[in-house]
């Protein structure tokens, strides 16, 4: 079933992220454990990349590792824009799975905002681009409220407009939308890819909802085994915008939905 | 919305709406019980005086101006003795969190001194500063440091990974994260050991006094109690108490005005 689509060897010179023979272990002496392995993938400008896989394959793991917060094990070449990647790659920003405990308590909506960009912008800038984004993700009005006065869809778009205040290339989002209700998610998938649209961001989201994965990307890679690998890479040719019902009814989604449950499915069972 | 709310409203009922009327109705009457059985005879309690007559010691001593000099003196040994306190538990503290190495070298010493109760230190205090001040404050700070000192370390260490790395991602500098997330964050729990702290403070002064240097309400006590006035000592002893509470108030309402944000987390760790 594993297929792979790019060369192992060398390093692709048009791709913003490029992934060669990346593993990684965790723990020490006997309790050492490969967590990762042969993980070979490039990450292209402007693309929507869904990194698909069950709990506990690795998929926080590669995106830590993409995101410049951890380092992957020896042998693994891993390029930003064409170099090694030491530390948080410049214009990379990560949205975190748990929103509740990465949003600054202590501060206000805007203010939360503001971390970013404060220290290198002006203070008329600043407030022009938090109100920018915080327009961006529909929470205009909730500038000088505390996160914990706003619902958990709410403080989730609070963080994405956190990261869009970056202005980033691209937005490395760890199961966002996965503490949230099925009405509120389908809303902000809608949401990100209006601003994506918009704003031609490179995302690359993790999920372990198959539907998710292949409603909202245009690409999906599929994690699975331990130590993870890549499973299975289909590109999504999917009409845009993206619509809850008629994509959803597009014979081509449910053909891919179809698709990968079988190789997951096979692949669990094998 | 919540704090918006409380910042209009006028200083004075904000405060009177912090008291539990109830529980202070109560005590009022637990008093007038005691009172009214001590005068009906229903209870005799050799030693103990009523309700009404340690109000009127404690009216005598105020109008003699023997009572308020006292206070003033506990007071400042107890706020000036927790100030420095305060500082050095926190550098120390936050020194000790944020690096790996201070903490490694420093951890038994610190748990050695730490284990040690406060009175072991009385002797040594008067050994080497006499029945002085300067006696009290150390007594007050070598001790009341403590409590800051390990809140402040376990506030620095359990600062959510998901902060640590909200700060890597937004690329914050070193200092940066310190002042901006990791101060911050700690300062809920920073202000729970402030509030012990302040507590032990009044505790260790009135001991120091008692058994010390004499001064202050603590010695004032010792003295009714050896002039066998009961009456007096039990105004001093609930003065002390009285004393306790208010001071507790006031922190509760400093820290709430200096910390908004944090109100709800504040409210959940302490009280
Ligand atoms: N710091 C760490 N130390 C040791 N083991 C770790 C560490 N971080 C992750 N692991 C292990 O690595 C494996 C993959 O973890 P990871 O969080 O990447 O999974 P995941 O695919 O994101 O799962 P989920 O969908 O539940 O979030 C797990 O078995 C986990 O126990
Ligand atoms: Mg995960």
């Amino acid at each position: 079933m594993s297929e792979i689509t790019v060369d192992p060897v060398t390093p692709a010179t048009d791709a913003i992220f490029s992934c060669r023979n990346l593993a990684i272990e965790f723990g020490h002496g006997a309790h050492r454990r490969r967590i990762l392995q042969d993980v070979n993938f490039d990450v292209h400008q402007g693309e929507f990349l869904a990194l698909l896989g069950t709990s506990g394959v690795g998929k926080t793991t590669l995106l830590r590792i993409l995101g410049g917060l951890l380092a992957p094990s020896e042998g693994t070449q891993i390029h930003f824009d064409g170099a090694p990647i030491d530390g948080p790659p410049r214009g990379v920003i990560m949205v975190f799975q748990d929103y509740a405990s990465s949003l600054l308590t202590w501060r206000t909506v805007g203010r939360n905002v503001a971390l970013g960009i404060e220290n290198s912008l002006s203070k008329a800038e600043v407030a022009q681009r938090t109100r920018e984004v915080l327009d961006m993700v529909g929470l205009g009005d909730r500038i000088d409220d505390y996160p914990a006065q706003l619902s958990g869809g709410m403080q989730q778009r609070l963080q994405l407009a956190r990261a869009l205040a970056m202005r980033p290339r691209v937005l490395l989002m760890d199961e966002p939308f996965g503490a949230l209700d099925a009405m509120t998610k389908a809303n902000l998938q809608d949401e990100l890819l209006r601003i994506q649209r918009r704003t031609g961001t490179t995302v690359v989201f993790i999920t372990h909802d198959i539907e998710e994965a292949v409603y909202v990307s245009s690409r999906v890679i599929v994690l699975s085994g331990s130590p993870g690998r890549i499973l299975l890479e289909r590109d999504v040719d999917l009409p845009s915008p993206r619509n809850q019902v008629t994509t959803k009814e597009h014979p081509e989604y449910l053909r891919l939905r179809h698709e990968i449950y079988d190789a997951v499915s096979d692949h669990v069972n094998s | 919305m919540t704090t918006q709310a409380q910042r209009a409203r006028p200083l004075g009922p904000r405060l009177l709406a912090k008291i539990n009327l109830p529980g202070v109705t109560f005590l009022i009457v637990l008093f007038a019980v005691w009172e009214a059985a001590d005068r009906a005879g229903l209870i005799d309690l050799m030693f103990l005086p009523r309700p009404s007559e340690i109000l009127s010691a404690g009216a005598t001593l105020i109008a003699q101006n023997a009572f308020l000099p006292t206070v003033g003196h506990t007071v400042s040994v107890t706020l000036t003795g927790w100030a420095i306190a305060s500082c050095s538990g926190l550098m120390i503290g936050f020194a000790l969190g944020m690096s790996r190495r201070v903490w490694v070298y420093s951890m038994s010493t610190i748990e050695l001194f730490r284990a040690l109760p406060s009175v072991v230190l009385l002797p040594i205090a008067v050994l080497v500063f006499g029945f002085s001040v300067q006696m009290e404050l150390v007594l007050v700070i070598v001790s009341a440091q403590w409590p800051v000192m390990v809140s402040a370390v376990d506030g620095v260490r359990l600062v959510p990974q998901g902060l640590r790395d909200t700060a890597t991602t937004l690329r914050l500098g070193r200092l940066e994260t310190a002042r901006k997330i990791i101060l911050p964050a700690a300062l809920p729990k920073v202000l729970v050991g402030l509030r012990l702290s302040l507590a032990l403070s009044l505790i260790l002064t009135v001991a120091a006094e008692m058994l010390g240097n004499p001064a202050g309400m603590g010695n004032a006590l010792v003295e009714a109690q050896e002039a066998l006035q009961a009456d007096q000592m039990f105004f001093y002893f609930l003065s002390i108490g009285l004393l306790g509470v208010l001071l507790n108030a006031a922190f509760v309402f400093l820290a709430r005005l200096i910390a908004p944000g944090h109100h709800l987390r504040f409210a959940e760790a302490g009280s």
